[in-house]
Order: C-alpha cells, then sequence, then structure tokens
C-alpha cells in the first residue's frame, strides 16, 4: 500500500488521501505538529525529479482532489483542483471547444498541481510561455495547514504579491496548491503538423531558426535527435518513398489558427523547409499528427537512466543538441528540444558514468544554460545536487524555505542546496 | 505587519511652502548625504527641501516628501547606494518616471529616493534570439522605437508609455491595452539584475526564457519596489505582426457597446486590444485629437487585430459582425497609420484630455470577469447619478479592466469626498462580481486599506514573509502595498478619505 509511494529509497509509515481543500488543510497541520515529514504525490510522473529527499514519513495523495470549482467559458477562466488530471481537465474544457493551452508529458495521469510544481513542459511552451504564464489565481496550504490564496479569477490582476510563482517549479516544497485559476483559450479552427527530417542537427537549425522567427508563430517547433527520431523518420521516409539519413534529426512543426491562415503557414513553412534542404517532410492533418508528437513526449519503457534538462537562448540550442549527440553515451540518446523556448532535454539509457554526467553538464554550461539533472541514479543523487549552481539566487531560496516551512514539512531536502 | 508607517495624516516632512514664507535657517548635509556625495557626484545628491519638491510627487493623488534624492549612473552605484543607507538605517524607494497611479513612487518614513532615470540604455538586441538587454531608466515606447529597425516589438504598452520607464513597469507588473491577447509585463521579461538590500547584484531569471530553482524573478515583478532595485532587464521581443486593423465602431449605449466585448471574448476570437471609452472621454477627447468619433455615441469600442493577413480578415469579420449585431451605429476601419495613430492617440491621451472637463480626476483601477461589463457599467452610470459627480469611463474592456474616472474639483471638500466614497464603492463593485483591486496600476499607497476586501489576514502574512526572504524587511518602500493596523480592522473610506482631504483642502 504504502510501497508504491516510495521516494530515493524511502517508503512512507502512511498515505493521506485528502477529499476537499479543508481535508489537506487537517492532514497539513498534523504532520507539521507531528514533527513529521510529507511528500505531496499527484500522478508521480515526475518524482524522479529533485534532490534526495532527507525525511519522508507521509505521502499525501492528491488525486482526490479532482474537481472543478469554477468553469466561466465567456469569461475565460476555470477554476480547478490541483489532483485533476491534466486530460481530465482539457476534456471539461473540450466541451465548449476550449483548451489550457499548453500541454505536458503523460497528460492521463499528470495531475495539475504536479505539472505545476514540476514545471512539466511540452512542445506548445515554444509558442505559448511556460505553463506560468497561465495562471492567473492559487490557492495554497502552507506548511502548518494554513489556507492562503493569491491572484484571483480574473485575467489581469497585481493586487499584492503574486504568490503563485512561487510554488510553480518549487516541487511542493513551500506549500501545497490546492487550487488554480487559469486563463484558457479558444481551440484553434485548424491544426497541422509538417514532420521534416534532415540529415544533420545544422540543417535542421537553419529551417528551425527561420520558422521560429519567421512572420507567424507556430504553436511549436520542436527538433528531435537519437536513435528514436531515426528510426521515426525512416519509416516516414519509407511510407513517403524517400530515405532518411542514418542521423537523421527531426524538426515537428505544430500549425493551429483559422483555415485560410493555416493553409498559407503550411505552404511558407514546406517551402522554408525546401529551401532548407530538408530530405523530406509530411503534413498531417489535426489527429493524424498525434503519433508523430509522441516522439517529443514521453519515453517508452524502459526508462532513462539519465535525463539533463537545461534552457539556453534559442540560437544556442541547435550547438547544445550537436555537442550532446557527439558526446559520451550518444549511442543510446533521445534529444528533444523546444527551439521557441530553447529547452532542450537530453535522456539516456546507458550506464550512467562520471564521464557520462560531466560531459552532459559541460555541453549545457558551455551553450550558457544551467543544467538541471532531472533523472539518475540514486547513488549519484546522493553525491550532488541535481540543480546545479544557482549561485547568488541561492541564498534568496534558502530564506524563502525558512520562512515558509521553518520545521521541514513539506520534502525536506529536494529542492535546489538539499533545502 | 509591524512594519512601523507614520500614520498617514502626518506624512509632510516639510510643509510645502514653508521655505518661501518663514525662511528657516541654513540646512545643513546629513552624514547620510555626504557620504551618498563620495559614491554619486554632488550634482546627483539633491538634499536641500526646496529642491526635494520636485520629488514629492508621482502620477497619483498622494504626495510625500523624500529625505534625499540620489540619481545613480551605474549599478555598482546602486549597489554603494543601498549598503549606505542600510548602514545608516534609512529606507530607499526606487523611482522610474514617477508616473505611476498608486503612490508607488511616494517616499515613506524618510526614504531616499533612487531615482534610475540615468540607467537609460538599451545595452543590447539580440535579433536572432529575440531578446533585449535594457536598463530600468529606458522609456518604455523608447524601447519600442529601438527594436522596431529589427522587425520586433515588446508588448506590454501602458498609457504612459512616452514617459514611464521599463524598470517602473516590472514594479508595478504594468499591462495596457495590448494585453489582452499577449499578456503583462511579468509574461514579457525574461530576468532582470537586481540589488539586493545587502547590497549584492545578481541576476533573477536570465536571458534564457527558465532558469533552475524557485522562480524569484516571478515575485518579483510586481513587488512595487518593495524587494529590491532593478538594474538590468532582460525583455522578450516578438515579431510586428504582417497586418494589423484598427476599427472604431459607435454604440447608441455603453451597455449596448459592453454587451459587444463580453462576446467578442466568449467567442474565442482574441483581439490584440478592446478598448472603450463612453460620451464623457468622447467630449474631452474629440476636441483635442480630432479623431472624427460620431457625435451622438454614447460609447466608442476600438478594436485592433493583428497577425497574418488572413488572421486578421477572419477576426475583423467577426468583429464587424458582433458589433452590427449589437446594434452598432458607426462602424469604420482605419484606412492607414496616420488614421490608425490618431485612434490610438485619443484612446492613451484620453486621461489628458479629461483636464478639459475638471480640474481634477481620480482614476480606478479595477477588474471584473468581462461577462460582467454590462450589469457594472450600469451601476457605475447609477453611482455618477446618485452622488451627483461625473464619471468619465476608459476602459479595457477585454480583459475586463475598468478605469472609471472620477471627475472633480480639489478646491470642494465636499466633491473630493464625493470621489472618494465613488472610488471606493466602485472597488466594492468590483470584489462583488469577483473581480480584483488593480489591474494594473498597483496597490502602493492608495489601495492597501481595500486589500482586506480581498485578502485574509492569512493571505497577507504569508505576502509579507517575501520581505525578510529577500533580506529586505523594511528596506524597501516602506509603508506600501500592506494594510496599516487600522485598515486591517476595516474602514478603508475613512482613512483614505482623511489622508486625501487633509492634503487636497491645503
Amino acid at each position: 500500500m504504502t510501497d508504491s509511494y516510495e521516494l530515493d529509497g524511502i517508503t512512507p509509515s502512511r498515505v493521506e488521501h485528502p477529499a476537499t481543500v479543508d481535508d489537506l488543510s487537517v492532514t497539513l497541520g498534523t504532520v507539521h505538529s507531528d514533527g513529521q515529514a510529507a511528500v505531496l504525490w499527484g500522478g508521480g510522473t515526475r518524482m524522479h525529479v529533485g534532490n534526495k529527499i532527507a525525511r519522508y514519513d507521509v505521502a499525501v495523495d492528491m488525486t482526490g482532489l479532482d474537481r472543478i470549482v469554477d468553469y466561466r467559458p465567456p469569461d475565460l477562466v476555470v477554476v480547478a483542483e490541483a489532483g485533476m488530471t491534466l486530460a481530465a481537465l482539457q476534456a471539461e474544457l473540450r466541451v465548449n471547444n476550449q483548451r489550457l493551452p499548453f500541454d505536458v508529458q503523460s497528460p492521463d495521469s499528470a495531475t495539475i498541481g504536479g505539472s505545476l510544481a514540476s514545471n512539466n513542459v511540452g512542445p506548445l511552451r515554444s509558442s505559448y510561455g511556460g505553463v506560468r504564464d497561465f495562471v492567473i489565481g492559487m490557492s495554497i496550504v502552507q506548511a502548518d495547514g494554513t489556507m492562503t490564496k493569491s491572484g484571483g479569477s480574473v485575467v489581469k490582476n497585481v493586487a499584492g504579491y503574486d504568490m503563485a510563482r512561487l510554488h510553480i517549479g518549487a516541487l511542493g516544497t513551500l506549500g501545497a496548491i490546492a487550487t488554480v485559476a487559469f486563463k484558457i483559450g479558444p481551440v484553434p479552427q485548424t491544426m497541422r503538423t509538417v514532420a521534416a527530417w534532415f540529415d544533420s542537427a545544422e540543417s535542421a537549425a537553419v529551417a528551425g531558426m527561420r520558422i521560429t522567427n519567421g512572420a507567424f508563430m507556430p504553436e511549436a517547433v520542436t527538433l528531435v535527435a537519437g536513435q528514436r527520431a531515426v528510426a521515426h523518420a525512416t519509416e516516414l521516409a519509407a511510407g513517403n518513398s524517400g530515405a532518411a539519413s542514418d542521423n537523421a534529426v527531426m524538426l515537428l512543426i505544430a500549425l493551429a489558427a483559422g483555415s485560410a491562415t493555416v493553409e498559407r503557414q503550411v505552404n511558407d513553412t514546406t517551402a522554408t523547409l525546401g529551401a532548407a534542404m530538408a530530405d523530406g517532410f509530411v503534413v498531417l492533418d489535426g489527429d493524424a499528427g498525434y503519433p508523430v508528437w509522441s516522439l517529443a513526449g514521453e519515453q517508452p519503457p524502459p526508462a532513462p537512466t539519465l535525463s539533463i534538462r537545461s534552457t539556453v537562448k534559442p540560437a544556442e540550442a541547435f550547438d547544445l543538441v550537436n555537442a550532446l549527440a557527439a558526446g559520451a553515451g550518444s549511442d543510446d540518446i533521445h534529444i528533444v528540444a523546444q527551439i521557441g523556448f530553447g529547452t532542450v532535454e537530453a535522456h539516456w539509457r546507458n550506464q550512467v558514468s562520471p564521464d557520462l554526467v560531466r560531459s552532459a553538464r559541460d555541453a549545457v554550461s558551455g551553450a550558457g544554460g544551467i543544467p538541471m539533472i532531472e533523472r539518475c541514479p540514486p547513488e549519484l543523487k546522493s553525491e550532488l545536487d541535481v540543480f546545479g549552481d544557482l549561485g547568488a539566487p541561492l541564498e534568496v531560496m534558502r530564506r524563502l524555505k525558512q520562512q515558509f516551512d521553518p520545521k521541514g514539512t513539506l520534502s525536506p531536502g529536494r529542492f535546489a542546496g538539499r533545502i | 505587519m509591524g512594519q512601523g508607517r507614520v500614520p498617514v495624516n502626518n506624512r509632510s516632512c516639510y510643509p510645502r511652502y514653508a521655505p518661501i514664507c518663514h525662511p528657516e535657517p541654513m540646512p545643513e548635509k546629513s552624514p547620510l548625504v555626504r557620504e551618498l556625495e563620495e559614491v554619486v557626484e554632488p550634482s546627483h545628491v539633491v538634499w536641500r527641501p526646496e529642491d526635494l519638491l520636485v520629488y514629492e510627487y508621482d502620477g497619483s493623488i498622494d504626495r510625500n516628501n523624500p529625505g534625499a534624492v540620489v540619481v545613480p549612473a551605474s549599478a555598482e552605484q546602486v549597489s554603494e547606494i543601498i549598503k549606505i543607507a542600510r548602514k545608516h538605517d534609512v529606507p530607499v524607494v526606487p523611482r522610474g518616471a514617477g508616473t505611476g497611479l498608486s503612490g508607488g513612487a511616494i517616499s515613506m518614513e524618510g526614504a531616499i529616493v533612487l531615482a534610475l532615470t540615468r540607467l537609460n540604455k538599451v545595452l543590447n538586441i539580440d535579433k536572432e534570439n529575440r531578446v533585449a538587454i535594457v536598463e530600468p531608466g529606458v522609456v518604455n515606447l523608447e524601447l519600442g522605437q529601438a527594436v522596431a529597425p529589427y522587425g520586433l516589438q515588446y508588448i506590454p504598452d501602458p498609457s504612459s508609455q512616452s514617459a514611464c520607464t521599463i524598470g517602473g513597469n516590472v514594479g508595478e507588473n504594468a499591462g495596457g491595452p495590448h494585453c489582452l491577447a499577449y499578456g503583462v509585463t511579468t509574461n514579457h521579461v525574461l530576468g532582470m539584475e537586481v540589488v539586493l538590500a545587502d547590497g549584492t547584484l545578481t541576476w533573477l531569471g536570465g536571458e534564457t526564457r527558465e532558469v533552475p530553482g524557485y522562480d524569484l524573478r516571478g515575485v518579483f515583478i510586481g513587488s512595487e519596489g518593495t524587494l529590491g532595485v532593478v538594474t538590468k532587464v532582460a525583455v522578450r521581443l516578438v515579431p510586428v505582426p504582417e497586418a494589423i486593423r484598427t476599427m472604431v465602431a459607435a454604440f447608441s449605449s455603453v451597455e449596448a457597446a459592453s454587451e459587444t466585448v463580453a462576446d467578442i471574448v466568449a467567442s474565442g476570437v482574441i483581439p490584440g486590444a478592446v478598448e472603450m471609452i463612453d460620451r464623457l472621454c468622447i467630449e474631452a477627447v474629440e476636441p483635442a485629437f480630432h479623431p472624427g468619433y460620431p457625435e451622438d455615441a454614447q460609447a466608442i469600442l476600438l478594436v485592433e487585430v493583428d497577425g497574418l493577413r488572413e488572421t486578421v480578415d477572419e477576426q475583423a469579420e467577426l468583429v464587424e459582425q458582433l458589433c452590427r449585431q449589437h446594434g452598432t451605429t458607426d462602424w469604420r476601419t482605419a484606412e492607414d497609420e496616420e488614421e490608425r495613430e490618431t485612434l490610438w492617440a485619443s484612446r492613451k491621451k484620453a486621461l489628458g484630455a479629461l483636464g478639459r472637463l475638471a480640474p481634477n480626476y481620480y482614476l480606478i483601477d479595477g477588474v471584473i470577469p468581462p461577462t460582467r461589463l454590462p450589469e457594472t457599467m450600469s451601476k457605475i452610470n447609477a453611482l455618477s447619478d446618485e452622488l451627483g459627480i461625473p464619471i468619465a469611463n476608459v476602459l479595457h474592456a477585454g480583459d475586463g479592466n475598468l478605469h472609471p474616472c472620477i471627475l472633480f474639483d480639489s478646491r470642494d471638500p465636499v466633491q473630493v469626498e464625493k470621489a472618494l466614497v465613488a472610488g471606493g464603492r466602485i472597488l466594492e463593485m468590483c470584489v462583488e462580481v469577483g473581480g480584483a483591486l488593480s489591474g494594473e496600476h498597483g496597490i502602493g499607497l492608495e489601495k492597501q486599506g481595500y486589500l482586506p476586501l480581498v485578502f485574509t489576514d492569512e493571505d497577507l502574512d504569508a505576502m509579507a514573509r517575501l520581505k525578510p526572504a529577500f533580506g529586505a524587511a523594511g528596506m524597501f518602500n516602506p509603508g506600501k502595498i500592506f494594510p496599516t493596523d487600522e485598515q486591517r480592522e476595516g474602514v478603508p473610506h475613512a482613512t483614505i478619505m482623511q489622508r486625501l482631504t487633509v492634503d487636497m483642502v491645503i
């Protein structure tokens, strides 16, 4: 029962399943006054992110908080509880032809709270920004059980500090996200995917930057490199009576707008691809694009042994992809780069050696990014700070933890600087 | 809070006309001023009472004299100044152009004003990555002009953009008409170099779109200068749209215009901007800018759509259709860039033009859900009738951001009182329909008394913990945002009225 909530080799002594925000408040209040430590669980899809936890007594399973609290389609606002999955929320919005314009990995199990807390990202961030850009209000249960809120449920609000920002990407170490108010938007009338393959990251880079910096903003421009990209390109090329190179790199472009606009975007995009010497491309309608986007989503089992995420300037992303693809362990690597945003995620399945880690971190630092190790073997996690060197701001982060969770009730040790 | 705030009705350090009427002994430089003069040339340290008067105001109705004003020329000087201020236990208020409307740049508790106007360079424009690095004193419009040759633009465009600075925009999380589709300052600032309370110079966020760790950038933006001083800003730029169409629709009632807006938002088309001005504003701007609005219009909608040509055609058609369904009495599209600029000038400078109608105005900033626009606009009109005080409305209608301007004459205490009552009642209306106390102007001094309408003591206490976390307890812009103990008890009207009446009727 508690085994499935194991984290970093520690199994909690009990699991709580709050069904309401009030329950959550009581639960955390008890954990806090008992001097115990709690870990908040959403869908459990990104629990590998973070430093090794220092203490862990109680798992708080948030998935019972799965309701829509308020949904006003004409105001473009929805407020939902944190334990609701992204897929369930999107399904509700879809009824009114609306959506939350960001996507996450594993949407069927990833929860709203977990996705925000772990900065779960998908390709849409290329044009729409991070998950943080859609949050307009949040209610938080503090480490001692106190219920608080910030922001509100209108799309523009600058009354008081924007506290919600603190909890986005905080891995639940400053408070428990209880409900979230989002700004939502319409589902675009027409959606197309252009999937292209190139014989090198350089040629993909030329096309990728031209498309990213062109007259229109595609919904997403995602580069995929590594063995899975090669296999996929080969399959698409064969279906298109062509061939893909052994070093094939794929560029996925999502286009979404009114039909006349999308038609023109497709023409402009394919012309750019031709000029940039793509080896080939296909244009996929609406839902037909899903399989190719799964390349940019979650990995099929077995899970990678090492995953590093970093965000660099868009133009540096290609050099970083090249450096990673040429570095140690590249015989089993999978790289996904959200070009417009500059986020590069690299996954390895090789045995993790100090050399591999060093070479990967050097590549990221060389491109001007801060390497965040999202997944690595337990022995490595004990040795290093997976957040990397955050410099002077780390001191402010320490004091934030001290202010909001002085007793270390929420995932102690898990955040940057092992706070 | 325990922030040790000076009582509100006791704020003037110096009687404003005293130096002229009753000459005082020659003032002497304090040790603090002498130390500041070792860091910044003495010509950029202001300390004589009569000189400080220039910094008594910002764009709000509040005023108070600073302890001193210092105008540094570099981030390093800012850091040195902070260290000196800390040594003397004197707080610091960062100031941009002073166009803020909620008293954010007013010095309380004898704080030193740190005017950042000399830090006014655009340091770098990176076309490929669409990022610019600017100093905080760069004027919003000048940033726009600097990046235009690259085919890029910076989205947030407050109406004061020809004067307000990027640093001030960061402090207030400024908005503007074009934030409907594209978001406010926090969505367009990637990072800032800041000086913290101990003088540390560091980046929060950076030139990339994300850095690991807590989002310190995100909480700093909109913190109204209470957590530190911004010395550089990395802004996100976007391509200038291929096509823009600016349209004007006239309506015979504010309600019809409001219903049109609610329908446009609900239709799923998100125009670049949807602005409304009402009869009183039309009367003010027509003789000032000659935008050519129909004489009998009770409300005008200014709608702009932008993007690819095809998108613009599609959206413009839908907007026109909705306006016609709601009985627009006059419809036109700007023929050229000149006409477009005239239309926008009429909107963005509407507040200035109100000077034609009354000596003073009190501009309210509140937000409501767009579907509640029709009823709320009716209520504001009814309130104006009830109190017998004119209220002109300019609003970022698409996102429900109201800007009622209460017109009054500050020489008449009865009118002052009515203006304050009206302002309070409008904010209460916003809160009642699930809205917010401020969409873009901030809380500052103006609205701290109203925060308890929306936030509990627990909410406010959580916010207050940010200051010690940034090491900034009492150091930066004291006496702002957080309600005083009396204000927490309630009666925001009474305290605000007391403060304003005392000041304004002098």
